[in-house]
């Protein structure tokens, strides 16, 4: 097990101080901070090998080119997937787009059903309601408990309800405001007793939460498209991408959804031949290569402390986090109990604090050098559902210590102070 | 920085001023807040004095962060017996000095401005 407090002396932005406090940075859901390894290697290819890659017969192209399908192998051996199944994003939300365009548009039609709930990021959410627009599908949401649980039983009559017209089905992994972790497995299964093979909706998974801290397998987990966003597992802004099973590319069942340069195989001036090879033909235009070897760093990085370590870390954070909390009166932290049991929630902890607002609340603690998010971390149904205005969440990497949770529980009783509530 | 939550505004906070509805109103203008759902609705009744339109009754209802309530509670008081035109001319440095802060920060400021932006909307010059 690794040492989170060594671990901090990894990650520069962790040395400054805010306010003249120690920084103590608890806004890891947003995004995460970079290791000084991810920052080397961003600087390095830009100092030694940066050039336009492909079809270039110069060394430095050469290099970048393969820097390029070198990270591209690292993203997607830590995701348990073929290299050739990745294709590169600028974040999930590009990702999940990417399903829209590539699958969806192709394949949907009136009539039609998308699956989805309310625990759902606005990224995962207003792009199946754009699909609904333009194929005339319907989305349709699987009920959530009083905890924000899925409600698998829900789930399973709608399967059988509407069974021949649910074509896809989108679920986030982790919850990025409930902190709920959705027993992926069970819904696969769940799907494949009610469907045949060729009727089987694709499943598309929201892993912008999950990937940093649960250790996935593409391969295994049996979900058609995987999203994930770099910048949230300690890579570069502007890296992630989109899995896509194989056979969905190699059948032409996805399209590419961008079209130009790098993607094509012959181009005449009326039509246009893509590229046979999956990876060019889903890397239109000149592709972010420092952000592709940031988050390949990035994948290293974890590897090398290992993912059942990053899990463990973080559960022991989740349910300290949660035990502190438990004891302001004033305080109602929302999804569920942390199991002993089972793997049930991840990645943060999200309250209501009565009587003060959550913007109020986090400038105070910001005062204090403790930085949460506020509002409703881009899940407005859910805050709508369950009648919140706006909840505070505290969230986890690597770095964070049960002192960084300390620090924070000291300065909410600032936040008492403040407003004698 | 948690200067701005001084006394005087917290007092505000526990007595804002004009919250409610109007029996009769000329103006209903509403602002929402994207970035954490703050929301609040403004009812403005107009009285005609040489010539000019002139706010005679304001009343305001909505929900939010305290730098928001208060600014609509200030604001409130502020605007009676202006001119819709005199309003919108109110900014950002009015409302500081209005609610006391000097230094708020970037993501507060649509917060503090809350109510001044459905004014900036209203065309008409009345």
């Amino acid at each position: 097990m690794f040492d989170p407090r060594q671990i901090k002396n990894d990650f520069p932005i962790l040395q400054r101080s805010v306010h003249g406090k120690t920084l103590t940075y608890l806004d890891n859901a947003a995004t995460t901070h970079k290791p000084q390894a991810v920052i080397d290697a961003i600087v390095e290819y830009y100092q030694q090998s940066n050039a336009n890659v492909h079809r270039g017969v110069h060394t430095l192209s050469d290099e970048s080119t393969q820097a390029f399908e070198q990270s591209r192998k690292k993203i997607a051996t830590f995701f348990g997937a073929w290299p050739e199944e990745l294709i590169f994003c600028a974040n999930s939300t590009a990702a999940l787009n990417g399903v829209a365009y590539g699958w969806a548009d192709h394949h949907l039609q009136a009539g039609n059903i998308i699956l989805t709930s309310l625990q759902e990021h606005h990224s995962n959410l207003v792009v199946w309601q754009e699909v609904a627009k333009r194929t005339g599908a319907s989305v349709k949401f699987i009920s959530l408990s009083d905890d924000g649980q899925l409600n698998l039983q829900h789930l399973k009559e709608l399967l059988q309800q509407h069974r021949s017209n649910i074509k896809l089905v989108a679920l986030t992994h982790v919850s990025n405001t409930l902190g709920v972790i959705n027993p992926v497995e069970e819904i696969l299964q769940l799907i494949k007793v009610e469907f045949s093979t060729e009727e089987m909706p694709r499943v598309v998974l929201d892993a912008a939460q999950s990937a940093p801290r649960v250790p996935l397998s593409f391969s295994k987990l049996g979900v058609d498209f995987l999203a994930f966003s770099g910048h949230k597992m300690l890579g570069p802004m502007g890296s992630g991408g989109l899995l896509v099973k194989k056979n969905l590319l190699v059948s032409g069942e996805m399209q590419p959804w961008l079209f130009g340069g790098g993607m094509i195989q012959a181009v005449g001036a009326e039509t246009t031949q893509f590229a046979s090879e999956i990876t060019d033909r889903f890397t239109a235009g000149t592709p972010d290569v420092a952000s592709a070897v940031g988050l390949a760093a990035a994948c290293e990085y974890l590897e090398k402390l290992g993912l059942a370590n990053v899990l463990q870390h973080d559960q022991e954070l989740v349910a300290y986090t949660y035990e502190q909390l438990q004891l302001f009166p004033q305080i109602t932290v929302i999804g569920p109990v942390p199991s002993q049991v089972k793997l049930n929630r991840a990645g943060s902890v999200a309250f209501v604090y009565e009587g003060v607002h959550a913007h109020d609340l986090a400038q105070i603690l910001d005062s204090e050098g403790v930085a949460v998010r506020s509002g409703h971390h881009c899940t407005m149904p859910l805050h709508q559902h369950f009648q919140w205005q706006a909840t505070t969440r505290i969230s986890f990497e690597v770095y964070n210590t049960t002192d960084d949770i300390d620090r924070c529980i000291a300065a909410l009783h600032k936040v008492q102070q403040v407003f004698g509530k | 920085m948690t200067e701005i939550y001084h006394e005087d505004l917290l007092a505000e906070l526990d007595a804002l001023h004009n919250v409610g509805s109007l029996e009769e109103h000329d103006l209903e203008l509403t602002e929402t807040n994207a970035s954490c759902g703050d929301v609040v609705t403004f009812q403005i009744k107009l009285e005609e004095k040489n010539g000019v339109q002139l706010i005679k009754a304001v009343k305001w209802r909505g929900h939010g962060c305290a730098i928001s309530q208060v600014s609509c509670s200030l604001f409130s008081e502020r605007i009676k017996g202006k001119s819709l035109e005199e309003v919108r001319e109110i900014g950002q440095a009015e409302m500081e000095q209005l609610l006391g802060i000097t230094d708020i920060s970037v993501g507060r400021i649509k917060c503090l401005l809350l109510p001044v932006a459905p004014f900036k909307k209203t065309e008409t010059k009345i």
